[in-house]
């Protein structure tokens, strides 16, 4: 009974036409997410496609998504008997309930996972298509698949699938069942977004139904090398996660499906006799009455009423609007903006950004479909046939529906809109923009969806029936991300598609709304061809074929009809030949792909030119006049260029800068090329060799400026409020542009380049007179008159020497007295200012009136900065230092000499009301205050590790200023963020994973390990002996460009102020990947005559890893802080006492402590404050 | 009034639904009989404009239907085969909804419309309960009202008076015959008595094929004295089977009840007189006969 009624169930369910599209889909997403860059499901990085964590992740995600195919196949299964009316025929039956239910549900069960079987054999077959990188496809390997699919999928399926079968079976509604999904998949979500915390990753990877998060947490530390080879195993957390959905699922379908029970109970409601029947029947009503021709505008007021309460009153929009909300109810636990964990304060940008980011995925979802429910809904009613022979014209259907359709997407914008408004009422926040708000949802998001849903009613409306419209709109969505690799990068052949349209609180929408705007009317008039063609071929009866239809078209046009036809043709034409004008004429138009290629061209001609002697530029006095409304800069600069090298100089590249057309460089026995075309480059030849030694006068000047509007590559440089350009993208420069390489190994490898090194390697002495900066980057002589508009103040490197007015506009006169590193920036903004003044040093803050929080706290952070690094380092080499806000469309903040231009999203919106949030903005001052140390007293040879010498040595400074300030307990939240950031970042390498002192600009490690790594050393070399060391770099290379310094200078630094065995510790932190494996696993404690003795049983292992993350062990022997406290170490109290600290030295395997205490200790802890790299750090602590 | 010219529609899986139907439809009420499958609803619903023909023509009046499809919908009153209605709304909204699409403009007009067609066919009481929650009775007679808003002059009821009781089935007849003798009425249906009482006029559609039009009391006339009966127990039946042309069974107190046409009598039939089923049944079985014929 149970095998035929399972094979009964599977053979219909196969044959039905949801199971072909559902296979379609889910083969299709993973098919083209492994053959096409632009599909993507989760991470990228340097892993193979079918390696076990690819594979893995792939099924994992859509496993997740899977959840509504269950509940379509198990759901629809349980409900079917009593929707189809076969209960009474079925219920008769002599059946044993248990077996024919059980066989039902499994044959339901077997089809979902012959469904879901399509994910696998989608990323199977897309790794062998031909045209995909063969180096990023390993060996095919079944168990990475299996493994998967037997341990999670297998029993994650029967387990929700027996709880969805129980509850389908109880409320007999699909709708409900979706509703309990929805509710799960919500809930799931939001848990998810908790999980952040690492407190709460070890509890959800226990209880995640889809073992999405458990495999997070397996998978967590993996290097590259463990994802591309390494299969899961069903073990702990995963088989008790397991396990426990198993019982949960078993227990669900026996208590709650009542399988044993065969009949439904009746439903209907009691009808209680209603006012209408108490009524008496009108008598001697004529019936006759004629109906009139016309009032269409009537009939078209009742549909749209009519359509608007079915879509608005509908459960289906009261789920989706719940569900948009507990979306939405994640900025409550991960603030948008936040950095380090700290919050942003709740800006309308960032509440827009947060609606928006929520919205893209569920719109496509909502737009399919309600387009089907919308257009179908006669159909699917059965009451097509009335409806359709009713005098009403098509336009009327056609108009109500789309409005309804539109009032759909809008009813979810206002929701966003509520709760955000409710969240930043909630925050304390009173800044409202409702202007914004509206802006941003219902004009820039809101109509490029509108025009969606009319493209999604035209299919529906060609299609013979629902599904298939929503098949083919799918489809047209899938494709639509991979239309780009056909060529058709534009956005003017992407539908509905417009340029995007950033935001910033200094400059508001800047520009970007004029492209919009045109591209909107652009794609409004394509609408309305669409919706005029729609409504003529609108779909009558249920035979109305599409070539019968095509025959009508012009009847249902009319003479107005096809005047708005053609006026929307004519509009869609004129703006697209508008747009093309600007974006292809007037501005250039370079796509992706064609990018690569020109990059790999300009390797391919110019690499020969890299090392060869250019002109450095000593002395720069340039007339900056910046003219921020017309998006426009006049700049000239007189330069004198000296050869330094040890060839005369005769012939030198010049690298031209973006969105500027005149330029001119004037150099005495110089001339100058036509520039080399595409290449943004031309020659300059010295008709006078520039002979070594030998200095020259020049000047260079340009104009930057903007015609039209672009498609894509936006000058982010000049804005109408808040300009920051610095000399590379305003000037051309000398020597091969190396920046302009490719990087990325897999696009090289398309191009055809051969394999470069990231960087020149440590040990070539020949880049010890380069900077890091680049070739020919030295210091410089710098005066500067800068002009701004009236209203702004324009800010460059140098002293204030004179400001005054002419014609209307600002003029700065801007000196150094000492010289600089070749990296000068521009500013210009409507900006307020603070001024202050530390033992000398004028301390400035350029703001937006909007962002006043957090600059006591940023001027606090300078001048603790100065003090410690001139008490520690040596002294700050300038007068003055300022912070400037520039727009967020950038992200970070960057050192110039005495000037930090710092991006509005990283500080000065952060919320700090918290005094258990880091205080990054602190930090980050401190940082940038360390940078006029790190970078522009001490430089950095260009080779490996050049960046750790800035970055790294910045970061232990700026950690070392926010020590002094919050202490140490502070500091344990915030290099466990970085610890863990640096162990995740180790598996989405690119290459290969550097050690330490090798970094290869690998933000991960000279950011992330780099602080890690500086506190290791803190803590075994002392505050004291690290900042020796590092002042004893200071001394030797200050201003220093012949040799700059590497990390082998660092190194030797440390090493002179180290014992043998902490130099050892150095190497191991230098040269090697190390990581650690400590672990207590067994503590106890003896009470002898008052006294208390502690023995502990720690476990230590060493491992050396290679680039790709292979681990090898390594012998151990190494002082290890243990620890005993008398309270919860976790629980950062002030009673938390340590009672003992001290280094023991541990030895691979298993070490035994013998500790003698006065008082009973409760916890103990064997590097308790992570000093070393342990991807386990949980079990460093143990309870006595 | 109503001019159907060589309508022919074949559908993609190759079914030939109508195959060359010329009718010529006086005002008044006109019967469509036929069995299942005939092609009733397709005729039906291309006269509806719900569907076009692969060829041939329909003129209404001063009306192309096939070109000019908004015209006729303004003067026609449909009643499909088999519908549905939107969920979870009350008949009278529905009834005032569909009113308005019809052209009721005018609110008092709708309303008094409305009401007495909800009068007329007996759904005053359920008015405000949801059409879905009615009974297929209910439902069908909700269908009526509906085709006869607005005062439509072409009235298309296909297949009306399924599901109904007898009461009910009169009182519709009833609803029908008082609607006035200038509109054209289409009433297609398997149910032999519907025409033989209502309709003056009549045609029988077989496999997409006009198989017979005329007046039922003159077509019926014609068979006079053709007819032959007998009872007979199952066994007799059978044998009869082989050697006669049988046109109808049919039982009555649980035996067999024969009805041959022949010119002479059979042995041991009896004479009965023509009736309009006879009629209809001869028809079929001679349009099987001939096509099993021409095969």
């Amino acid at each position: 009974m149970l095998l035929k009624s399972l094979g009964f169930e599977a053979k219909y369910l196969i044959r039905q036409p949801s199971f072909f599209v559902t296979v379609a889909v889910f083969f299709l997403l993973p098919f083209l997410a492994t053959v096409s860059d632009n599909v993507q499901i989760g991470g990228g990085g340097n892993v193979l496609y079918n390696g076990s964590f690819a594979i893995a992740q792939t099924m994992l995600i859509l496993s997740v998504f899977a959840l509504f195919l269950l509940v379509n196949f198990v759901g629809g299964t349980a409900t079917r008997n009593h929707t189809s009316n076969m209960s009474e025929l079925i219920y008769t039956r002599p059946l044993n309930p248990m077996s024919y239910q059980m066989g039902r549900f499994l044959g339901a069960y077997v089809v979902t996972l012959l469904v879901f079987a399509a994910v696998p054999l989608g990323v199977l077959i897309g790794t062998l298509m031909p045209w995909i990188d063969q180096e990023r496809v390993g060996p095919t390997q079944f168990s990475f698949y299996l493994t998967i699919f037997g341990y999670i999928i297998v029993p994650g399926f029967l387990a929700l699938g027996m709880i969805f079968y129980a509850i389908a079976l109880r409320l007999r509604s699909m709708m409900g069942t979706y509703l309990v999904a929805m509710g799960l998949f919500i809930a799931w979500i939001v848990t998810n977004s908790l999980i952040r915390e690492p407190a709460y990753r070890s509890i959800t990877a226990l209880f995640d139904p889809f073992a999405l998060v458990t495999f997070g947490e397996i998978t967590r530390y993996w290097t590259v090398f463990d994802k591309n080879t390494v299969a899961i195993s069903l073990t702990e957390t995963l088989l008790y996660n397991r396990l426990i959905w198993l019982a949960f699922g078993a227990a669900f379908i026996f208590l709650v499906g009542g399988l044993h029970k065969m009949q439904w109970t009746s439903q209907g409601k009691k009808s209680r006799p209603s006012k209408a029947s108490r009524m008496p029947a009108p008598v001697g009503n004529r019936i006759n009455l004629g109906a009139t021709s016309g009032h269409q505008v009537q009939k078209f007021f009742t549909r749209l009423g009519f359509e608007m309460r079915q879509v608005l009153l509908s459960p289906a929009l009261i789920v989706l609007l719940i569900f948009t909300v507990f979306n939405l109810s994640s900025i409550y636990f991960v603030s948008p903006g936040a950095i380090y964990g700290t919050p942003d304060w709740p800006l309308t940008k960032n509440m827009v950004a947060a609606i928006t980011d929520n919205f893209g995925l569920m719109l496509f979802v909502v737009i399919t479909y309600y387009s089907g429910e919308i257009v179908w809904r006669e159909r699917g009613s059965g009451m097509g046939d009335i409806i359709d022979a009713t005098p009403a014209f098509n336009l009327v259907f056609w108009a109500s529906k789309i409005i309804a359709l539109w009032a759909v997407i809008a009813s979810l914008y206002v929701v966003g809109m509520l709760f955000t408004l409710l969240f930043q009422i909630a925050a304390g926040y009173s800044q409202f923009e409702f202007g914004l708000y509206f802006v941003e949802l219902f004009y820039i998001n809101l109509i490029p969806w509108c025009l969606m849903g009319v493209l999604a009613f035209f299919i529906q409306t060609l299609s013979p029936n629902k599904y298939v419209g929503m098949l083919i709109l799918v489809a047209y969505f899938i494709s639509s991300l991979v239309f780009q690799e056909l060529g058709l990068e534009h956005t003017m052949w992407s539908y509905g598609d417009t340029p995007p349209v950033p935001y910033s609180d200094l400059n508001g929408h800047g520009w970007f709304l004029t492209a919009f705007n045109w591209y909107l009317i652009y794609w409004a008039g394509l609408a309305l061809v669409l919706s005029t063609l729609g409504y003529a071929l609108w779909q009558r009866g249920p035979e109305a074929k599409l070539k019968q239809r095509l025959k009508l078209v012009g009847y249902h046009l009319g003479v107005k009809g096809k005047m708005v036809l053609a006026f929307g043709l004519s509009v869609f034409v004129a703006t697209g030949g508008y747009i093309h004008y600007n974006t292809k004429v007037l501005n250039q138009f370079i796509g992706a792909e064609q990018g690569l290629e020109l990059r790999a061209q300009y390797e391919r001609e110019f690499s020969q030119y890299e090392d060869d002697n250019i002109p450095v530029i000593t002395d720069v006095n340039a007339n900056v006049d910046i003219f921020p409304y017309q998006r426009r800069i006049e700049a000239s600069a007189e330069i004198r260029i000296e050869n330094k090298g040890e060839q005369p100089i005769e012939r030198a590249l010049l690298s031209l800068p973006d969105h500027t057309k005149q330029w001119q460089v004037e150099i005495k026995g110089v001339t100058v090329s036509e520039p080399i075309e595409n290449m943004r480059s031309a020659w300059l030849t010295f008709e006078q060799p520039l002979a070594v030694g030998e200095s020259r006068m020049g000047v260079i000047s340009v104009t930057r400026a903007h015609q039209g509007f672009k498609d894509r590559g936006f000058d982010f440089e000049v804005a109408e409020n808040g300009t920051f350009i610095n000399n590379y993208s305003l000037f051309p420069s000398f020597g091969v542009d190396q920046n302009r390489y490719i990087v990325d190994r897999h696009e090289r490898r398309k191009q055809e380049l051969p394999e470069r090194p990231r960087a020149h390697k440590l040990e070539d002495d020949s880049r010890y007179q380069e900077s890091f900066f680049g070739k020919g980057v030295g210091f410089i002589n710098f005066e500067t008159t800068v002009s701004t508009a009236g209203d702004q103040i324009a800010i460059a490197p140098g002293y204030l020497q004179k400001r005054w007015e002419q014609d209307g506009r600002n003029y700065f006169h801007y000196k150094m007295d000492a010289p600089i590193v070749n990296f000068f920036a521009y500013l210009s903004a409507r900006h307020d200012v603070i001024k202050d003044e530390h033992k000398g040093v004028n301390l400035e803050i350029y703001y937006d009136p909007k962002h006043a929080w957090n600059l006591d706290i940023m001027m606090q952070s300078m001048k603790d900065s100065l003090d410690y690094f001139t008490t520690h380092f040596g002294p700050y080499q300038h007068r003055q230092m300022r912070i400037i806000e520039f727009p967020g469309y950038r992200s970070f903040a960057q050192s110039f000499a005495n000037t930090v231009p710092y991006s509005e999203g990283i500080g000065f919106t952060a919320n700090l009301t918290n005094p258990e949030d880091i205080d990054y903005v602190y930090y980050v001052t401190a940082h940038e205050m360390a940078h006029q140390w790190w970078g522009h007293q001490v430089g950095a040879a260009n080779v490996q590790g050049s960046a750790i010498i800035s970055e790294s040595l910045s970061q232990y400074s700026a950690i070392m200023v926010l020590m002094e300030r919050y202490g140490k307990d502070k500091m344990r939240k915030f290099i466990k963020y970085e610890l863990d950031r640096y162990l995740s970042a180790r598996g989405s390498e690119l290459l290969e994973e550097m050690p330490f002192m090798r970094s290869e600009n690998q933000s991960y490690i000279h950011y992330r390990k780099g602080s890690v790594v500086m506190m290791a050393l803190l803590d075994r070399l002392g505050e004291q002996r690290v900042n020796q060391a590092l002042k004893s770099m200071i001394d030797k290379f200050r201003f220093s460009d012949n040799p700059y310094p590497t990390t082998l200078d660092l190194q030797a630094a440390f090493n002179q102020v180290a014992d043998e065995q902490e130099q050892a510790f150095i190497a191991d932190l230098f040269e090697r990947i190390t990581l650690y494996d400590i672990k207590i696993k067994q503590g106890n404690v003896v009470e002898k005559q008052g006294k208390f003795e502690i023995t502990l049983e720690v476990e230590a292992k060493r491992f050396v890893a290679d680039g790709d993350g292979r681990e090898q062990e390594q012998p151990l022997e190494e002082w290890v802080d243990i620890v005993l406290f008398s309270e919860d170490p976790d629980t950062i109290s002030v009673d938390n006492q340590v009672l003992y600290q001290q280094k023991h030295k541990l030895r691979s395997g298993t070490n035994s402590l013998v500790i003698e205490l006065d008082q009973r200790p409760s916890y103990a802890g064997a590097d308790p404050f992570v000093t070393l790299i342990d991807r386990v750090t949980s079990d460093n602590i143990i309870k006595l | 009034m109503l001019r159907i010219s060589e309508l022919t529609k074949v559908y993609s899986n190759g079914v030939k639904a109508l195959n060359g139907v010329t009718l010529d439809i006086p005002p008044g009420m006109f019967g469509l009989l036929g069995p299942n499958g005939a092609g009733k609803s397709s005729l039906m619903r291309t006269i509806a404009t719900l569907q076009a023909p692969d060829s041939g023509s329909i003129q209404f009046k001063d009306v192309n239907v096939l070109s000019q499809p908004n015209a006729l919908r303004e003067r026609l009153g449909y009643l499909p085969q088999d519908f549905g209605v939107y969920p979870r709304i009350s008949a009278e909204k529905l009834l005032d909804h569909l009113a308005v699409l019809k052209g009721l403009n005018n609110s008092a007009d709708r309303k008094e419309a409305v009401e007495g067609l909800l009068v007329h066919t007996n759904l005053w009481q359920h008015r405000d309960k949801a059409v879905s929650s009615y009974s297929g009775g209910m439902r069908q007679r909700f269908g009526i009202a509906q085709a006869l808003l607005g005062d439509p002059d072409l009235i298309i009821v296909d297949e009306p008076t399924a599901g109904l009781d007898p009461e009910e089935r009169n009182r519709f007849h009833n609803l029908l015959v008082s609607l006035g003798e200038d509109k054209v009425i289409i009433l297609s249906t398997h149910i032999v008595d519907d025409v033989s009482e209502l309709c003056p006029r009549m045609a029988v559609l077989g496999q997409g094929s006009i198989l017979l039009e005329g007046n039922p009391a003159e077509v019926t006339h014609s068979l006079n004295g053709q007819i032959w009966r007998k009872q007979v127990s199952l066994d007799e039946y059978k044998e009869l089977q082989q050697s006669l042309d049988i046109i109808s069974t049919r039982l009555i107190g649980g035996s067999h009840v024969v009805h041959v046409m022949a010119q002479q009598a059979p042995e041991g039939f009896e004479k009965a007189p023509a009736n309009l089923e006879d009629v209809y049944f001869s028809t079929l079985h001679q349009a099987r006969r001939t096509d099993s014929q021409s095969a």
